[in-house]
């Protein structure tokens, strides 16, 4: 797993690369917290990378949305591969966080 | 391996216990036992279909408070709705009791030949509709329980709003003397004077009340209460053309031209109340408009 933040003004991009399982779900989250607690509270994930998630990484998704949601911010997902956007839909994630299929679409006000 | 095995499933009874009672906080705890390089395959298939399973019904927990706090949003903004239409139907019903009751009223008077008597009679019928549907307003803003400053009643920026309305004033006077003029040179006045102050009678005493008050009525209470009812861009438009028909109808029983200078003049004073929304300024503005009338002998 690989997590590369890139900050701005308006947002914070975050890209996350390869695996999310139990090994590393710690270690995603205290990035994400992080991000959090540095101020930003628009937060674009970046999934296009992402080839796997278990059930303890979409965890950290819940947590990073709860966090946001407190402090008014935005939790914006993008990139979602198909086989990411199945379990999105079984886990009924697709319902509570906002997806875009693209960076570009997501960086839009 | 037993031991995980038990380690294991007490873990996960006591988390199902915990999701049992709304508390997610240390579902974390169980994923330790989906560790495939510590743990048999079937266990951390397990902890891995139930980690999913807890993540699932949090997150429709999640959807169901999200979905509270919009339906929440959407009741704050539907009682909203509700009030603007009391309003609505108030500001409905008093202007049909109004325009009846005045046109019965004028119905009778046609049978009456004493002059002065028609005038008497339609000045005290005048101020007790007028007191009645102020009593009627003072109980829809106690209702409403919305601010005063709502209705017009509000010193906000006066010092602004009396300027504005004085300029504004200087030239209707300026132009109904104008026309007056006019009308006098080219006899289409019954009246052959340009002002006479003795016009003034006993009754316009009364204009230095009846004039704010038909300000609070006519702009506080029917305008202000059309321009947060009518929806759409032009909606201010919609509420200053609404409430001068009704306020200019109200003047018929005058004459015509009357009534046509009273709907001029109401939408001057609904522009001036839309731009400071105080009762202040166009008051003093119907106040001078409406003396400076009488001395033209428009009243008459």
């Amino acid at each position: 797993m690989n997590v590369k933040l890139e900050a701005s003004e308006e947002y914070a991009l975050v890209s996350l690369d390869g695996r999310v399982d139990t090994t590393n779900a710690n270690e995603f989250e205290n990035s994400m917290l992080k991000v959090i607690s540095d101020g930003h509270t628009k937060i674009i994930l970046d999934c296009s990378g992402l080839d796997y998630i278990s059930s303890s990484g979409l965890r950290v998704f819940l947590i990073v949305q709860k966090r946001l949601t407190a402090a008014k911010g935005q939790f914006r997902l993008c990139g979602l591969q198909p086989g990411i956007v199945e379990i999105f839909d079984i886990s009924g994630f697709t319902s509570i966080f906002s997806i875009f299929p693209n960076k570009e679409a997501a960086t839009k006000p | 391996m037993e031991t995980n095995l038990d380690d294991a499933l007490q873990s996960i009874t006591k988390q199902a216990d915990l999701i049992c009672h709304g508390n997610y906080e240390n579902t974390d705890e169980i994923y330790q036992f989906s560790n495939p390089e510590k743990y048999p395959e079937s266990l951390v298939n397990f902890v891995e279909a139930f980690g999913f399973m807890a993540v699932k019904l949090e997150a429709r927990e999640m959807h169901l408070e999200n979905t509270i706090e919009e339906l929440k949003i959407k009741n704050v903004q539907l009682e909203d709705s509700i009030t603007r239409h009391n309003h609505l139907n108030f500001v409905f019903m008093n202007t049909v009791v109004l325009l009846s009751f005045f046109s019965f009223v004028l119905a009778l008077l046609k049978t009456q030949s004493d002059t002065v008597s028609k005038i008497a009679t339609t000045f005290v019928v005048s101020r007790v509709i007028e007191f009645a549907i102020l009593a009627s307003s003072i109980l829809l803003i106690v209702r409403s329980k919305l601010p005063l400053s709502n209705f017009g009643l509000s010193l906000k920026n006066w010092p602004r709003a009396v300027k504005e309305s004085l300029y504004a004033t200087a030239v209707a006077v300026f132009c109904c003397t104008l026309l007056k003029v006019l009308m006098v040179q080219f006899n289409l006045s019954e009246s052959t004077y340009i002002v006479r102050f003795s016009n003034l009678e006993w009754s316009f005493a009364f204009y230095i009340l009846v004039a704010p008050l038909q300000e609070f009525l006519g702009r506080g209470v029917v305008q202000g209460t059309l321009q947060r009812i009518v929806p759409g861009k032009y909606g201010w438009l919609m509420a200053i053309l609404l409430t001068s028909l009704v306020f200019g109808t109200l003047h018929l029983y005058i004459s015509t031209s009357f009534a046509l200078a009273s709907l001029v003049g109401s939408f001057l004073w609904g522009w001036l109340y839309l731009r400071h929304e105080t009762i202040v300024g166009v008051s003093i503005s119907h106040f001078i408009i409406g003396i400076w009338m009488g001395v033209l002998g428009f009243f008459i």
